[in-house]
């Protein structure tokens, strides 16, 4: 003791000039920046290079800055009219998707009824499916061998049938508001639920009648919910892929659709990279506008539990408002599904699974050469490499977005790790096709370039799970376990792990519905030898013949139900209103 | 404090210095801790306790100094070799994992064999009182059970020391003096030595075998509960104990007995720090317990007549809020045994005051903002 006590002075003398503290301190740096290495290499290669190549075979054709290749953008009015009916066709889907979708936020936000959470998870579920299943829905509900013709021809003894919409504008419009009426529900109506009903009840203390009250307090408070819901559909319907080149047909070309016609079918890559850019210039500034939305919705505003806000329907009026509301709703956004069902098991004849049987054989001169059952083996052969990519890629960004005190940079990386998510499939892929051909990367041949484009689309969705998690947990965990003996990688498997393990699976089931539904990027990257399920349904569905359309039925509804369980599984395992989606 | 030195090997932290983001918290603490005894933080939130028991505990890396335990030593030795026990706030119980999984963590970690486990687990619960809860759920339990619990599990390992951080913070105050009593006598019983942080004076009282007054990163005061209450070394641990009697002064009389000269009038203290020497300017206070009524005939000393401000009933004691003579002075407070209902606001009160309810300030302990 008195030796100890003699050599303090020397002791702390020498303090400084340990290298202990500033090696650990380097150590910990480190460990840091090869987390951070992880997501932005990824980014960087798969994503910011990509679209660097777009940037420059439009704007730098020969290596020089020229304009030439924007030159048929405004010399051929056909491209202003793609641009037009791009526009147009969002506004119109916007505005249906609006007015079916705001009566009934008004219901689920107000209203307790039997049954509601299933019900809230139904009509959400158009929302998850994949583009070409709604595509081959709609033809299934509305074509020409649809299930309305068919009932239609039947009741009506007609020889044809009666109802002309495949390749129209109408079924397009149709489709976009089915898709989108879940987007106008979940956001505005979350939002709604938790606005304060007394509000309402000062103004009418105050005297306003149910419409002033309705204009002057509770439309003010709803409208940076219902613009951001506006934008996000918009946003949607502006970028539409598959809907649109599936059910319009050639007649109809969003720029997207023109950026894939363009570059496939005409190879004129200029021209498409010059589409791109503007496609991108369009999403990139809605995207900002949403979020900058995004941050005016958290206003300060008292909310109340939802407990408070929403009572059963009490008068005969309120009744038939709530349930005749839920059933246009239902039939609306459950038909198509329905009907998709039905006819893969009626086409042509009775009750008959022979297009599922179809599946399982190799004929010659089909469109395959191989089983079409194969498809599903492919897109879950991707779907597995792109849960662990999206896994890797999205728990390390999570991590770099969650560590203690990195505050300003976590606020620099979040916008850019959300940034795949506001570009489109399409030039994503285009991006891919000519960037990754040659070296120093060539991944053309590559089975891997479809799930690495997969899960630049899903690992948004593993991180987004994962944050509120991550961010929401007690630090103290963590140090009581070093505390108790826990040395730094069994702290982070008895005690992150398991306390992730929810908000992970949620990300993994993410990762493999988009995964398995992705048809814009698949469509240009896909190694034909190898088409997942999108891919085979759209190759079925440009082919004549009903055995051909009855495949496209059998796949579609494979790839519904899988979309469909994985959803369920996510609403499932939600803990309340946690997880930022 | 020479006298403990022998023991003192136990734990000894020097010359502790920590900064955040250029900000000082600890400004150069000494602190030793002898086997077996119960040693108190306290201080005002802020004053950088936690801090200091993070870095006692392994969870912060002083920017300068060193901690030595029995002599070795381990100020970049990882949290997870200590050996310590911490105990937090919030518990920091695990969510996903049950009592006895909670309690087992520590025991697994050191790779116990699962019956010695078990059995560990069993005497615990047994310890906090909580026999059979093994399968609970964590959040099932009250707050109450969550804080046994967690103590459960910070003793389970067999702690060289026991670090408890503000750990009856977030219970209500009749649940927080029970567990107070009870976590004393366990803490006796299993000669347990402990490192206590708290805001709470009286919990440091109830608690502590000796308390360290923090102040701003730095050391206000080293002494046992009762020295501290009834020799509080500076104005600042005064004001801290919630005293609120503070007096100007001027020594007065001969330097064999001297007296206070205040506004109150002249006043006997029992101890006047040697280093004051008539006219001095000195700082005073006056615990609030010290004053009793008194009459003319009272052979009391120090007897000062002031007028009533107000009157409360504090069950078994009655607080007297008074002005003194002539009012530009601040309010005294007096808490006085019984009931006085024949005081009145307005009343002229004559008091006498113990003369060993005085504290008087040394000459350098006396500005407020010496360590500011």
């Amino acid at each position: 003791m008195t030796s100890l006590s003699g050599s303090h002075t020397e002791l702390l003398a020498s303090d400084r000039k340990r290298p202990e503290r500033r090696i650990q301190a380097a150590v910990r740096a480190r460990g840091y920046w090869l987390l951070a290495l992880i997501p932005l290499t990824f980014l960087s290669l798969f994503y910011f290079y990509p679209l660097l190549a777009i940037l420059r075979l439009s704007l730098f054709p020969d290596g020089r800055f020229a304009l030439d290749a924007l030159r048929p953008l405004y010399e051929k009015p056909y491209y202003a009219g793609v641009l037009w009916f791009t526009t147009w066709q969002a506004t119109a889907s916007t505005a249906g998707a609006l007015a079916l979708g705001l009566p009934a936020a008004y219901i689920f936000a107000r209203y307790r009824f039997p049954g509601k959470s299933l019900l809230r998870a139904l009509t959400t579920l158009p929302f998850v499916m994949p583009t070409v299943v709604v595509a081959t829905a709609f033809t299934a509900l509305l074509g020409s061998r649809g299930l309305l013709n068919q009932i239609l021809a039947g009741m009506l003894r007609l020889d044809a049938p009666p109802i002309h919409l495949q390749n129209t504008v109408w079924i397009i419009l149709l489709a976009h508001v089915f898709y989108n009426t879940s987007v106008v529900i979940r956001l505005v109506g979350g939002f709604w639920a938790n606005l304060d009903p007394r509000l309402g009840d000062a103004a009418a203390v105050l005297g306003a009648p149910p419409w002033q009250r309705f204009r002057r307090v509770t439309l003010p408070l709803l409208l940076p919910a219902i613009a951001a819901a506006s934008i996000l559909v918009f946003l949607f319907n502006f970028t539409s892929f598959g809907v649109i080149l599936i059910l319009g047909g050639p007649g109809f070309a969003t720029i997207e659709v023109e950026i894939y016609r363009t570059a496939v079918r005409l190879f004129n890559l200029p021209v498409a990279a010059v589409l791109s850019l503007m496609q991108m210039a369009f999403t990139l500034a809605l995207m900002a506008l949403y979020t900058r939305l995004q941050a005016r919705l958290t206003v300060p505003l008292d909310f109340r539990p939802r407990t408070l806000t929403q009572h059963a329907p009490r008068t005969r009026r309120e009744r038939l408002l709530v349930f005749g509301m839920l059933g246009v709703l239902g039939l609306f956004l459950l038909s198509p599904l329905f009907a998709l069902l039905l006819r893969s098991v009626t086409l042509g004849r009775g009750p008959t699974l022979a297009y599922y049987r179809e599946l399982f054989v190799n004929r010659t001169g089909s469109v395959f050469f191989v089983t079409p059952i194969e498809a599903v083996r492919n897109s879950l052969f991707f779907a597995l490499i792109t849960i662990v990519l999206s896994v890797i890629v999205g728990l390390s960004a999570a991590y770099l977005l969650a560590g203690k005190g990195r505050g300003r940079l976590a606020a620099v990386l979040d916008p850019i790790f959300m940034l795949p998510l506001g570009t489109s499939a399409v030039t994503l892929g285009f991006g891919y096709v000519i960037a990754l051909d040659e070296p120093p990367l060539n991944l053309r041949t590559s089975l891997l370039i479809l799930p690495i484009a997969h899960t630049l689309i899903a690992f948004p969705f593993v991180l987004r799970a994962l944050l509120p998690v991550l961010r929401g947990m007690n630090p103290n965990l963590r140090r009581a376990a070093a505390s108790l003996g826990a040395p730094p990688a069994r702290v982070f498997r008895h005690i992150d792990l398991p306390i992730l393990a929810r908000a992970l699976l949620v990300g993994i089931i993410f990762a493999f519905t988009i995964s398995m539904g992705e048809f814009g990027a698949s469509l240009l990257v896909s190694r034909p030898q190898f088409p997942t399920l999108p891919i085979a349904i759209y190759r079925f569905l440009g082919q004549p013949g009903l055995n051909n359309y009855g495949q496209a039925l059998a796949l579609s509804v494979i790839l519904m139900a899988t979309t469909a369980v994985g959803f369920l599984g996510i609403e499932n395992l939600r803990y309340g209103d946690i997880g930022e989606f | 404090m020479s006298s403990f030195s022998s023991a003192f090997s136990f734990l000894h932290a020097i010359g502790i210095v920590k900064s955040f983001d250029d900000v000082p918290v600890l400004r150069g603490i000494d602190l030793q801790i002898a086997e077996g005894e119960t040693v108190c933080l306290l201080g005002p939130s802020g004053c950088g306790k936690t801090t200091l028991l993070n870095i006692i505990a392994g969870l912060e890396t002083p920017d300068s100094g060193r901690i030595f335990f029995r002599g070795e030593d381990i100020t970049h030795l990882p949290a997870y070799r200590r050996d310590f026990g911490l105990m937090f706030q919030d518990y920091a119980l695990f969510p996903h994992l049950s009592v006895a999984d909670n309690i087992a963590f520590g025991l697994k970690m050191r790779k116990w064999p699962p019956a010695r486990i078990a059995q560990r687990v069993r005497e615990l619960l047994q310890l906090v009182e909580l026999p059979g809860y093994e399968d609970r759920k964590v959040y099932e339990l009250s707050g109450g059970q969550q804080q046994r619990v967690a103590l459960a599990r910070s003793l389970a390992p067999e702690p060289r020391l026991l670090m408890l951080d503000e750990p009856l913070g977030s219970l209500d105050r009749v649940l927080r003096d029970q567990l107070l009593g009870e976590l004393r006598y366990l803490l006796d019983r299993l000669h347990q030595t402990a490192l206590y942080v708290t805001h709470d004076q009286h919990e440091a009282f109830a608690i502590a075998d000796r308390i360290m007054l923090m102040r701003a990163g730095r050391l206000e005061q080293e002494a046992t509960p009762s020295e501290l209450y009834l020799r509080p070394a500076t104005p600042f641990v005064a004001r801290f104990l919630g005293f609120k009697n503070f007096l100007d002064a001027r020594v007065g009389g001969s330097s064999a007995s001297p007296v206070l000269l205040t506004k109150l009038g002249p006043l006997q203290a029992a101890h006047i720090p040697p280093d004051l020497s008539p006219h001095d300017p000195a700082r005073l206070v006056i615990r609030p317990e010290g004053a009793r009524l008194s009459d003319e005939q009272s052979s009391l000393p120090n007897r000062v007549v002031l007028t009533l401000v107000m009157r409360a009933f504090h069950g078994a004691q009655t607080l007297l809020q008074l002005r003194p003579g002539d009012g530009t002075e601040p309010l005294l407070e007096f808490e006085l045994p019984g009931l006085y209902p024949q005081l009145q606001p307005g009343d002229r009160v004559p008091l006498s005051i113990d003369p060993e309810a005085i504290v008087v300030f040394g000459n350098e302990r006396t500005d407020p903002a010496q360590h500011a």
